[in-house]
């Protein structure tokens, strides 16, 4: 429980931080015009892809840890009967 | 038993990387560039499948919380629980990917329309789900609260399907579901998108298994921990 705690505060941090660049990036480009050729929006493309397999992957990771702390606890509990 | 639940597993799981693999290739070899939004609009292919597999969560959520305040069952309990941390993931990353899709398309990275706004009260509804079980010092008044919030929480998902028709919207119009005009998508653009919503949903299942395991043996290491205390 602590850990999902940690998660939900991290990412929260994250998103904050995220949308704070997306808000400074935004008033910095509020007068560009958009990309017009298709290469030039290959950056987006890229970064959805690479932002969807990191999320996904994060979770795994998640999951991962949680399964090592159950694991963790239940050899601590072997070795307690002992 | 344990055997055959673990080649359960197993095949699910190879079958989800294959089907993943597939989207991928139509995605990038096979399916033709858009000649008005350019590379920009293959971003579709994740974005719609994304929202899709975040409101199908919310669903399971909706149907694990009416379970478990109906017949206090705690599978649905924990099938809420481990949806819902989906379903958010989902939603973070269809978010995400729309901020990144509007910036070339739009010219923006975010506008508070009404599609946009709608959804992001929809992730802060189940991060404030997530939060409120992380949070509870009782298990079961925990548990309780939040299924009374998964099954509230869910008004918002035909809201947010339904709000580029109830309000004035820059969003696209939808070109899957039950409000659909129908057509405007090259057949193979469909197919595309049919089979990346195909594997997104499976990753969805893969992932909802794996946490329901994990949340299984939590729930039994942390009640064997308590009667031996006890």
């Amino acid at each position: 429980m602590n850990y999902l705690k940690k998660i939900l505060t991290k990412t929260t941090a994250i998103l904050v931080v995220y949308l704070m660049l997306i808000n400074t990036a935004l008033a910095k480009t509020s007068g560009d015009s958009h990309a017009s050729t298709p290469e030039d929006n290959l950056p987006y493309l890229f970064a959805v892809f690479a932002l969807t397999w990191a999320g996904i992957a994060l979770y795994i990771y998640y999951m991962s840890q949680k399964q090592r702390e159950i694991k963790a606890e239940l050899d601590s509990l072997k070795r307690n009967q002992e | 038993m344990i055997s055959s639940r673990i080649n359960f597993r197993l095949l699910l799981h190879l079958t989800t990387f294959l089907v993943m693999l597939y989207v991928l290739y139509l995605i990038f070899l096979s399916v033709p560039t858009d000649k008005n939004l350019g590379i920009s609009q293959r971003i579709f292919y994740f974005h719609v499948p994304l929202a899709w597999s975040g409101f199908l969560c919310f669903f399971i959520v909706l149907i694990g919380s009416i379970g478990y305040l109906w017949k206090k069952s705690l599978i649905c309990d924990r099938l809420a629980h481990a949806s819902s941390e989906i379903g958010v993931l989902f939603i973070t990353l269809m978010l995400m990917s729309g901020v990144l899709w509007a910036k070339p398309v739009w010219g923006v990275w975010w506008t508070w329309d009404p599609r946009l706004t709608t959804s992001l009260i929809l992730w802060l509804i189940y991060v404030a789900y997530l939060m409120l079980r992380a949070y509870s010092s009782n298990r079961q008044q925990g548990a309780k609260y939040a299924a009374l919030l998964g099954i509230a929480g869910f008004i918002d998902v035909p809201i947010v399907y339904l709000s580029i028709y109830w309000w004035r919207t820059v969003h696209p119009q939808p070109l899957v579901g039950p409000a659909t005009s129908g057509g405007g998508l090259d057949p193979s653009m469909q197919t595309a998108l049919m089979i990346s919503t195909l594997a997104f949903t499976l990753v969805l299942i893969s992932l909802l298994v794996e946490r329901m395991s994990l949340f299984r043996d939590q729930y039994a290491l942390e009640t064997h921990v308590a009667s031996i205390k006890s």
